[in-house]
């Protein structure tokens, strides 16, 4: 004797509903409320740490020379023609794992600086952090440069 | 069930808890950037609504108000099915306008908002036999055990494809660990102290995440694998301070309640032969239909 379940349908609704989150989520990756967290999935090698400090000694704002970290671990999503999240971070020079080269990480310090009238120099420093016996992570190099404002030079001509 | 079965109060409590969290989590829910400018839609709302609308705090304010109402009916079994609906379209609105408000993303909001729909499928379904001391369909457990499974599954891919095998190398933690970590606590500074541990740690966890659907396996196997989950996230809230407390009890919640007491057989497609007579033929009806007079 073969019986019809009265919960049938909703069974059916129910693992369709599973299964369709299972397949789309992977494709669509962050599309909530679909998701396949990407919290962690990060390809971090390295890390680069930027100190700046002013002509006084007192330590500035890595933002306010575009060099904080914005995400520490989410990889922005990058399917369906996207790459972000929902709100844009400030423009940043650092990306984690990330170590740009020496020249342009002045640079970049230099063009902002030259908003900062007040600010003769800033004092750089760079270390970059990674692995440094197979068994540890530690500082792997550290690199300083004084980096002087145009615009202050321009004034005091 | 059967009138001679015993009723529970286990899928109410199990609601009750579910709805908790998800008001926990609703509360916390502020526009925090408004002053970052306009990303890419990072949720099906994102696609539909105009910017000004997506980061509108009244309209939060109305999803976070509705949720909480829809949530106090669902649970008092009022207006049913729409007051389920309405709680799960309106948390998951609600997790919407958060993520477009959002430079990164808030993972913790995803399984309840999944989790919501599979709770407002089995009151929709079950209208008709709804009470406060129902006992759930055989569906219902494998639905919500596959919901949380997965999302681990989907993270432990996702580091697959993104990173490769390499993610689990212990070098990604250990740089985790000494950037964001809490040096004071001892699991930090033994992660710390040598790659092999960090190793083990990290594989251990991708392990965890890939292997989340034995869960689905049985009672035992849904006690380890939800105990060891419960314990990597007590690892990370430890050491990293990464707050995923509401997923945590959400594990505890779905992993430790007594599935196998309150949870409906699942239903035979075909019944053994029975004698005829009055009382055979009504005790196959109860077989067959086990939920009539039930949820």
């Amino acid at each position: 004797m073969t019986a019809r379940a009265p919960d049938a349908p909703a069974r059916r609704a129910a693992f369709a509903f599973a299964a369709a989150i299972t397949v789309l989520a992977p494709l669509v990756r962050e599309l909530y409320p679909l998701s396949a967290p990407t919290m962690f999935a990060y390809p971090l090698r390295q890390r680069v740490v930027y100190e700046l400090r002013a002509p006084d000694g007192r330590r500035l704002p890595a933002a306010d020379f575009a060099l904080q970290i914005n995400n520490p671990h989410d990889p922005p999503v990058t399917t369906l023609g996207r790459r972000g999240y929902g709100k844009r971070s400030p423009t940043s020079l650092h990306t984690p794992g990330v170590a740009p080269s020496d020249a342009a990480a002045r640079r970049h310090v230099a063009r902002l600086l030259a908003r900062r009238p007040e600010l003769a120099y800033v004092d750089l420093t760079r270390r970059v952090i990674g692995d440094v016996d197979g068994r540890r992570v530690g500082e792997r190099a550290r690199a300083r440069w004084r980096v002087h404002n145009p615009r202050a030079r321009e004034a005091s001509r | 069930m059967s009138p001679g079965e015993p009723r529970s109060r286990w899928p109410l409590a199990i609601l009750t808890a579910l709805l908790l969290i998800c008001a926990w989590l609703a509360l916390a829910v502020e526009l925090r950037y408004p002053g970052y400018a306009r990303g890419v839609p990072v949720s099906l709302l994102g696609y539909l609504l105009p910017p000004w609308l997506l980061a509108s705090p009244a309209l939060l304010a109305a999803c976070k108000l509705g949720f909480l109402g829809a949530a106090l009916l669902w649970v008092l079994r009022r207006a049913l099915p729409w007051s389920a609906w309405a709680a799960a379209l309106s948390f998951i609105a609600l997790g919407s306008l958060y993520w477009e408000n959002l430079p990164w993303f808030r993972h913790k909001y995803v399984v309840p908002a999944l989790l919501l729909i599979g709770h407002a499928l089995w009151s929709h379904a079950h209208l008709r036999r709804a009470s406060a001391r129902a006992r759930a369909p055989a569906w219902a457990p494998t639905l919500y055990l596959l919901l949380i499974a997965q999302f681990y599954a989907q993270a432990g891919l996702a580091k697959l494809t993104l990173v490769g095998p390499s993610w689990g190398d212990g070098l990604s933690l250990q740089l985790w660990l000494e950037w964001l970590g809490d040096r004071e606590r001892f699991l930090t500074r033994l992660l710390l102290s040598d790659r092999l541990y960090a190793r083990a740690a990290q594989t251990l966890a991708l392990a965890l995440e890939l292997l989340a659907p034995l869960m689905l396996l049985g009672r035992r196997a849904r006690l380890l694998v939800g105990s060891a989950l419960l314990g990597m996230h007590l690892a990370i809230h430890v050491t990293l301070r990464i707050d995923f407390l509401s997923q945590m009890a959400i594990l505890a919640v779905f992993t430790y309640a007594p599935w196998e007491r309150f949870t409906s057989p699942a239903r035979r497609r075909t019944a053994p032969p029975v004698a005829p007579g009055p009382a055979a033929a009504a005790a196959a009806t109860r077989r067959t239909c086990p939920l009539e007079h039930g949820l």
